[in-house]
């Protein structure tokens, strides 16, 4: 009898936690229509408090230039794709961060090259499937995913 | 206008940078451009002045509207809460509701701007007449006419008198029907307008105050050549001007007060205040003359209740001493005097200022009037007819029961 109640709740257990591993919603869309251009606080915080995201700017300044002394980055601009993956630049940055979010954290899924010396004037745009990263300055146009680039075109207006 | 003006190019320049930076546009910047160019709009509405300037910016909204409508998806959820659509009915609301603002106010500174000219011309007309009547005035008091050329004089003393208080009547008139009429809330665009392009001459502020000046003047130097009716003219006059002050003194004082708003009240409340000390104790004074002369005496009186509680206590009085004379015919001389003076007078000559200037009003004095009818019934004395009918009658009697007793 002992042992059939201990059975009883062994099993309840499992059937319980295997429930919950397998309880999940597919085709979540996490996509941003529009980029959010962020002005970093004095200690390199940005907030972006529609899409309600914080973090710090200095580790990415870092990556770029080597220094996080103090913060050089203007404005931030920053899009989140349909998987859910952010991607992060700035002016001057030669790279574009493909973020996934973790646990109270960003972790790096890749980094783009997308300029030798430097984007003047990068911006964000969602164009499903792929995000678009346009130098306004350059008008030079790259469609990115969180993979890398997905195609490079150049178009001078 | 300046400003508006700097808006509206304001407004073209964001249309025409978002024209030229098309080409390689983030959706960011679109949303930039059109947040930019809507409050342009906005700042160009709400700084609008004139009918012109409302419809520009009517025909810009249009415009914006069909420059940015392809990005309406993205605008939508960029400017959540509100929405594209949202944003242009905000836009064409605010500008219907200036545009209908500005349509009173331009109809309302059209009616100021032709009153402007009436206060010239009131100036200047009252100028004339004031110079006139103390002109007069003086010559009375040096006057070593004959007694037939200074009743000349003071005839035309007085006519001058009267005819420059009504054209004070007229004016304060226009001045009511005017000002009364404006809406409270574009009183401030109108005091902008007006700071501006109002010189003293059509400054209503300074024509009122001269007006008080000249009035208290006029009362200081004590003319015995006035009469009753015209002292009662002079306070109704005054009553009057107080009355439109009080009602759109405000108003006046918003749209043409300037730095001085205070300064312009205090004078003329206290140029107000003086002239109605003086019009209430001559107009007085002169009443309780003229009944003096009258032989009518109801009493002592100073102001409008004393009046009426001296007039109904007399009449009240002088009706209960009839109701025991039958024969004697001193009450009825007395009602006769009384009631001539208030038929001719009050009900008639004086009526008009009497009931401008709150003297008596129209029940007290429907209330007299009933009092005096029954004073009239109760002292009218029996006919010297009847009296020889009753005598005659009495005397068939006795030679009747005379006769009688003989046969």
């Amino acid at each position: 009898m002992k042992t059939s109640r201990w059975f009883f709740l062994v099993l309840a257990a499992f059937v319980f936690t295997s429930a919950c591993k397998t309880f999940k919603v597919e085709n979540v869309n996490y996509a941003q229509q529009v980029e959010s251009v962020l002005v970093p606080t004095y200690d390199g915080t940005v907030t972006d408090a529609r899409y309600a995201i914080s973090f710090n700017i200095l580790p990415f300044q870092y990556q770029e230039m080597k220094d996080s002394s103090s913060v050089k980055v203007e404005k931030v601009r920053l899009i989140r794709n349909q998987r859910g993956y952010y991607f992060i630049t700035a002016n001057g940055f030669s790279n574009v961060y493909v973020m996934e979010p973790i646990d109270s954290g960003l972790r790096l899924k890749e980094r783009i090259a997308v300029s030798e010396t430097g984007l003047e004037a990068p911006a964000f745009n969602l164009r499903h499937p792929y995000i678009q990263l346009i130098d306004t300055k350059t008008s030079k146009i790259i469609s990115l995913n969180e993979k890398g680039i997905n195609k490079k075109e150049e178009r001078e207006s | 206008m300046k400003n508006s003006i700097k808006y509206i190019a304001a407004l073209l320049i964001a249309f025409l940078s978002v024209q030229a930076g098309s080409a390689q546009q983030s959706d960011y910047q679109i949303k930039e451009e059109f947040e930019a160019s809507y409050a342009a709009i906005i700042q160009g509405i709400e700084a609008s002045s004139s009918i012109a300037d409302i419809d520009s910016l009517i025909g810009g909204i249009e415009r914006f509207r069909s420059r940015f409508i392809n990005h309406y998806k993205m605008l939508d959820y960029a400017l959540y809460p509100e929405s594209f659509d949202s944003k242009i009915a905000t836009l064409k609301s605010n500008a219907r509701s200036t545009e209908h603002k500005l349509l009173i106010i331009e109809n309302q500174a059209e009616r100021l701007s032709l009153l402007s000219d009436e206060v010239t011309r009131f100036k200047s007309e009252l100028a004339k007449l004031n110079l006139k009547s103390d002109s007069l005035r003086k010559a009375i008091a040096m006057s070593e006419e004959s007694e037939r050329k200074l009743s000349e004089l003071v005839t035309r003393y007085r006519k001058s008198v009267e005819q420059r208080d009504q054209f004070i009547f007229d004016m304060i008139d226009s001045l009511l029907i005017t000002y009364d009429s404006i809406v409270p809330g574009s009183i401030n665009e109108l005091a902008k307008n007006r700071a501006k392009t109002v010189s003293s001459e059509e400054n209503p502020l300074v024509i009122i105050n001269s007006m008080l000046t000249e009035n208290i003047e006029s009362a200081k130097a004590k003319s015995n050549v006035l009469t009753t009716e015209d002292y009662l003219r002079i306070y109704a006059l005054q009553h009057k001007v107080q009355n439109v002050w009080n009602n759109i003194g405000d108003k006046l004082l918003a749209i043409y007060g300037g730095n001085d708003k205070s300064r312009w009240n205090q004078q003329i409340s206290s140029n107000l205040r003086d002239w109605k000390a003086s019009a209430s104790l001559s107009m007085w004074n002169s009443l309780d003359s003229f009944l003096e002369i009258k032989n009518v005496d109801i009493g002592a009186f100073d102001n409008n209740s004393s009046f009426f509680t001296a007039l109904d206590n007399f009449v009240t009085e002088a009706t209960k001493g009839s109701n025991g004379a039958i024969l004697g015919n001193n009450t009825y001389e007395d009602f006769k005097t009384f009631s001539e003076f208030w038929t001719t007078k009050v009900l008639d000559d004086w009526n008009e200022y009497i009931v401008e200037a709150d003297v008596l009003t129209t029940s007290q004095i429907a209330s007299i009037d009933s009092k005096i009818d029954a004073w009239g019934d109760a002292s009218k004395p029996l006919s010297l007819g009847i009296v020889f009918l009753i005598g005659f009658g009495i005397l068939a009697f006795i030679v009747l029961i005379v006769a009688l007793i003989m046969k």
